[in-house]
């Protein structure tokens, strides 16, 4: 199965720092796999996730990676016994978040009735939001959803999270599955 | 897990060991990762924290030498019952 990852910079797992290794020679990156008693990794298996939850998830890198059978679909993510990345997705880059960000901006800006559009200010607008695009624009989604979440509850907080998935989607000509 | 993340930096602080130790149940592993994702202050914490584990797992544990063990379980016997007394 085909799903999408976030990494930090290197191809580093932004929880366990694991590198995953790079496609090479025309070809995927070996496989990462979850073994037992290896606590850099998650003991449950490698964790990727489909374009709805990429908002969760936001990091430097985006990468299209393949998942090992069977893949377990779990609230907000998937999880397998291992995963490889295939390729990365070069159109997240530092303009492509600054633009996510931008954009997630201007909706709290329209939706905001709690004072969130203050929070928004410090850290995303202008030179702040600039100094870290990857981590102001992850910052911007959960911003937005306690916004959202304020303003209309949890149809609101959905409804915001599909807003931001249907942005990366869009931009980043991501598909499902 | 559609609501904004619960878990708040002093939480994160508390409840990092259970984390690396895989003593947290799937909600709150990922309540704790969905954090990390939009704290940089959190994630450079969550990063030292590995290291600082890692290298305490290469110092080797030596044995301490018998006499010093007894002077310091004499000494944690003396300040546990003085604990006790002043109660």
């Amino acid at each position: 199965m085909l799903a999408y990852k976030f990494l930090r910079p290197g191809a580093v797992g932004p929880f366990s720092a694991t590198p995953w290794p790079a496609p090479a020679d025309g070809g995927p990156g070996a496989w990462v796999r979850a073994t037992a008693g290896d606590r850099a990794l998650c003991a449950a298996g490698v964790h990727a996730c489909d374009v709805d939850d990429l908002p969760f998830w936001m990091g430097e890198e985006l990468w299209r990676v393949e998942l090992e059978d069977p893949v377990e679909r779990r609230r907000s993510k998937l999880v397998a016994p291992a995963g490889r990345l295939v390729a990365r997705v070069g159109a997240w880059d530092e303009a492509a978040a600054l633009a996510f960000m931008d954009a997630t901006v201007d909706h709290i800006r329209e939706t905001d009735t709690g004072g969130y559009m203050t929070e928004a200010e410090i850290f995303c607008v202008g030179d702040a939001g600039r100094s870290d695009p990857f981590g102001n624009a992850a910052l911007s989604t959960m911003i937005a959803v306690e916004a959202a979440e304020r303003a209309g509850g949890l149809d609101a907080v959905r409804a915001e999270r599909r807003r931001q998935a249907a942005w990366l989607a869009e931009r980043l000509r991501l598909t499902s599955g | 897990m559609d609501g904004p993340a619960e878990i708040r930096c002093h939480q994160i602080v508390e409840i990092v060991t259970d984390y690396f130790e895989g003593a947290l149940d799937e909600a709150d592993r990922t309540r704790f990762e969905m954090h990390i994702v939009v704290c940089r202050g959190c994630e450079n914490y969550l990063q030292q924290m590995r290291v600082a584990a890692a290298t305490a797992e290469d110092v080797p544990a030596e044995e301490p030498d018998p006499q010093q063990m007894a002077e310091l379980v004499d000494a944690f016997r003396g300040w546990k019952r003085r604990t006790l007394e002043e109660r």
